[in-house]
């Protein structure tokens, strides 16, 4: 039982991140059907810079942060007028294949800046630990979890109750229409990419300061997790990436600590493909058919 | 399969005459050339974007390994080859089935997450696989003549493929796939026939690999090599089976000259690749073909012209 | 004969109903018209007789000569080997084939041989695309569209590329032909042309049409038989006589009092 909490406790933190990760891949898929590969290694750089505050230019633990989302906010953005926004129009196989390019770039821009080998964080944040019972909660738990819920909240209200939320959301629907009704189109794919991009990197940060250490290739394996959480949670739905990112690191927490660690993996993508065969458009997600 | 005539006599002259450091460029050649175009069969011909042929090659590799092991001989490599793509065959038959009624994005996720399970399962084989650490002191059986037959037989199979009925059925589910049902074709049977030839291609590449690098891991088998394949596709054209060689052969050169230069060379790739699907999304040579008619023809241009040339002058 | 029956047909999409308890039958060799303003639900009706969307409620039955189907949940290959074929209200030709392909894939479900015989190219290989290549000859012989066979399909002008899209529907040897706005985007001339060899086709290929169309002047002078679809319920048929008078008809159409 008391491990069964730990688990909880474990797969909590997990979830955030995850969450984190996959509102970025939801609103993306939503707003321009693009699976963008490189969401991942966003949330890498995004540890990159964190280290890069944190190590290099001692900054606390809050401007870390905020200098972190604002440089992946800005890489994001780049990346979408450079490399997704000429091929709007083009096949689904074009868009994705650039979208695997990116990644690949920024991976190995990233190999060929700061090495291959693992970067360590220094301490910036209290290890104090809390016993509720028996069960073992961090501070930096605590702290992870309440800033990506406190992420989670910004982002929702943004996007029902601002204007430009509001123009996400029709873009999402009908880009066209959106666009005749006067909704700067190119804008608003841009702040989403921003905001998706963001969250990734505070993601990122938050890892590497719970996990200490980060590597250029940290960000494929989550990213195709917190991907399956988009997809789990249905794609395009912000709520449904909420209860994916969660649900998801509660299986993967599960399945590690009770059947075995080298097995987790396997499970996701098992689940992956059995929710995309049984029920692609994911728990909250919108069925779209083909008109003849 | 007027391209094989060509191909046959010219290449096989090479044999002696080169150091063994570019006789691996010419087997990696050879294996990436049957690899592109099996895969090029699948998303350029079929239109279905696999990103898991990786797996279907590791399935290859890992049964002519372990057939090897207990057969060191050519009938050991042929044995080995051939579970591997039967074996491979059935595995693309479990991993189309349930995900060939997806389309496009989704379809590249799905099966990217069965190559990496069967990536996993490779890692989690016990002493059959040897786990991670993969099985080594496989007999290096490949050579030249082997691995350009095997080029040669990959290349006639797409392109027989291609040049039939089935062949038009799978471009037309490419180009339209509700317009393809509508005209009688059963298109969950040829995606997944295209599907099934491409995986035992893989496979067959597998073989190749395995009994002429002698090491195997499951790592080497990982999403990336997977990728590797498809900028390869893309590079020479999808649709293009000429392409897919001319892209094979200017992609292996590239990467043994660029050798010393790792990262950049990564990152290179990618920028080029970026370009390409910006500027010229269909490849070097779109889904043109070269044929000995083609060559013909432009032959007979450029001597029509000169004779012109000469009548005037 | 009656070669296709529908019966009662409902199609629902979420709380919106696109066909409601649509009854209605194409004997053999008949002409018939599918009309209705806008939304009506023709292509959907289309698409259900197609296979690609299955009725909520009702049947539809497809007489062969021997036997009666029942089409529904049938995939669109199946249908169409059964003997049902149609053309797209927005062209859907092969694109990237040239149209020699285009109706040799239509073609090629006449013959029979696998993909072991295609690889290795035996003999009974070569026969049979000789059998699909003398087929869909004849049928762009007889469309018409024999010079423009090498053709890029998706480079021909607009008029041609309908052209190719019915040779092909019918290089598939229906028994029934469904026409989903043939003459959209023509002028009279070419409107005019489309008759005459809706006529042609009807006659040579013999088989029945059901067409979809808005352009009043091609329903009226070619089809036998007129439905007409408002709001998906079927609101009047008849003899092209009887649908020029039919108050609910003028009324869909121009809107009521």
């Amino acid at each position: 039982m008391i491990q069964f909490l730990q688990q909880i406790v474990n797969s909590l933190s997990l979830g955030s991140v995850y969450v984190l990760v996959a509102l970025g891949y939801t609103m993306v898929y939503g707003i321009i059907h693009l699976i963008n590969f490189a969401h991942g290694d966003i949330y890498m750089v995004g540890a990159y810079l964190g280290y890069l505050c944190i190590v290099r230019f001692h900054m606390g633990f809050v401007p870390a942060l905020l200098c972190t989302m604002v440089g992946t906010m800005v890489l994001g953005v780049i990346i979408e007028r450079v490399a997704y926004k000429p091929l709007r129009n083009a096949s689904r196989i074009a868009a994705l294949i650039t979208a695997i390019a990116v990644s690949i770039l920024l991976e190995y821009v990233v190999m060929y800046f700061m090495g291959p080998d693992i970067k360590t964080y220094s301490a910036v944040l209290p290890s104090t630990i809390y016993h509720i019972g028996d069960v073992v909660v961090t501070f930096q738990q605590i702290l992870i979890f309440l800033i990506s819920i406190a992420l989670m909240i910004c982002l929702n209200l943004f996007v029902t109750r601002t204007k430009t939320g509001c123009a996400m959301r029709a873009v999402s629907a009908d880009a066209d229409a959106a666009r005749l009704m006067g909704i700067d189109v190119d804008r608003t794919i841009s702040i989403t990419f921003a905001l998706g991009s963001a969250l990734a990197g505070a993601a990122g940060i938050m890892v590497g300061i719970y996990y200490n250490t980060i590597n250029p290739l940290m960000g494929s394996t989550p990213g195709m997790k917190a991907f399956i959480a988009a997809v789990f949670g249905g794609v395009g739905s912000i709520p449904g990436a909420m209860i994916g990112g969660f649900v998801i690191a509660f299986i993967e927490t599960m399945v590690g600590g009770y059947i075995s660690s080298l097995l987790k993996d396997a499970v996701v993508y098992a689940l992956l493909i059995v929710i995309l065969i049984f029920k692609p458009s994911g728990l909250l997600g919108v069925n779209r058919r083909e008109k003849v | 399969m007027c391209l094989a005539i060509y191909g046959i006599v010219a290449v096989l002259i090479q044999t002696g005459l080169l150091s063994s450091f570019y006789q691996i460029t010419l087997i990696n050649v050879c294996i990436n050339i049957v690899l592109a175009v099996s895969l090029n069969l699948i998303i350029g011909f079929t239109g279905q974007f696999s990103l898991g042929h990786a797996g279907f090659m590791s399935i290859g590799a890992y049964a002519t390994a372990i057939v090897l092991r207990m057969m060191p001989n050519m009938y050991g490599l042929l044995i080995g080859a051939i579970v591997g793509m039967i074996l491979a065959g059935v595995a693309s038959l479990a991993v189309a089935i349930p995900t060939l009624r997806l389309r496009g994005d989704y379809l590249a996720i799905a099966t990217l997450g069965f190559s990496e399970i069967i990536r996993i399962i490779m890692v989690n084989g016990g002493s059959l696989t040897n786990g991670a650490a993969g099985l080594s002191g496989i007999p290096k059986l490949n050579d030249w003549t082997i691995s350009f037959v095997a080029v040669v037989l990959a290349v006639t199979v797409v392109a027989n493929v291609i040049r039939s009925k089935a062949g038009r059925n799978c471009i037309a589910i490419r180009d339209d796939e509700i317009a393809a049902e509508d005209m009688g074709v059963n298109t969950t049977m040829y995606k997944t026939m295209a599907f099934a030839i491409g995986a035992m291609l893989a496979a067959l590449a597998g073989a190749m690999y395995a009994s002429y690098f002698y090491v195997i891991k499951p790592s080497t088998f990982n999403f990336n090599a997977s990728i590797n394949v498809l900028i390869i596709v893309v590079f020479g054209g999808i649709g293009s089976i000429t392409g897919s060689i001319i892209g094979s052969l200017v992609l292996g050169v590239l990467t043994t000259m660029l050798q010393d230069l790792a990262y950049l060379r990564m990152i290179v790739y990618a920028v080029v690749l970026i370009i390409i699907m910006i500027f010229r999304p269909q490849g070097l040579l779109g889904d043109r073909e070269f044929s000995m008619r083609t060559f013909k023809r432009w032959m007979t241009r450029r001597k029509g012209t000169a004779a012109d040339d000469k009548a005037e002058g | 004969m009656i070669k296709l029956k529908v019966d009662n047909v409902s199609k629902y999409f979420g709380g919106l109903t696109a066909v409601a308890d649509v009854s209605m039958h194409v004997n053999e060799g008949e002409l018939v018209g599918l009309i209705g303003p806008n939304g009506a639900g023709k292509t959907t009706l289309f698409n259900l007789l197609t296979g690609e969307d299955e009725p909520d409620e009702g049947k539809i039955i497809y007489n062969d000569d021997r036997r009666a189907y029942e089409l529904n949940g049938l995939k669109p290959y199946k249908i169409n080997q059964l003997g049902l074929a149609r053309t797209f209200q927005n062209i859907r030709l092969f694109k990237k084939m040239t149209v020699m392909d285009n109706v040799k894939v239509a073609a090629g479900q006449a013959v029979d041989y696998n993909i072991i015989e295609a690889i290795v190219r035996d003999p009974r290989f070569y026969k049979q695309e000789d059998v699909i290549a003398a087929k869909a000859e004849s049928v762009m012989k007889m469309m018409d569209i024999w010079e423009l066979r090498n053709e890029l399909s998706s480079a021909l002008p607009y008029g041609q590329q309908r052209r190719v899209e019915i040779a092909r529907a019918l290089a598939t040897d229906p028994k029934i032909l469904l026409l989903d706005e043939p003459a959209a985007g023509m002028n009279p001339q070419e409107t005019k042309d489309l008759m005459q060899l809706v006529r042609q086709i009807k006659k040579q290929f013999k088989v029945s049409v059901l067409l979809i169309e808005h352009d009043m002047s091609l329903v009226m002078n070619l089809c036998e038989r007129i439905y007409v679809l408002d709001f998906g319920k079927l609101i009047a048929q008849g003899t092209p006589e009887e649908i020029k008078h039919d108050p609910k008809v003028i009324s869909a159409y121009l809107g009521g009092e």
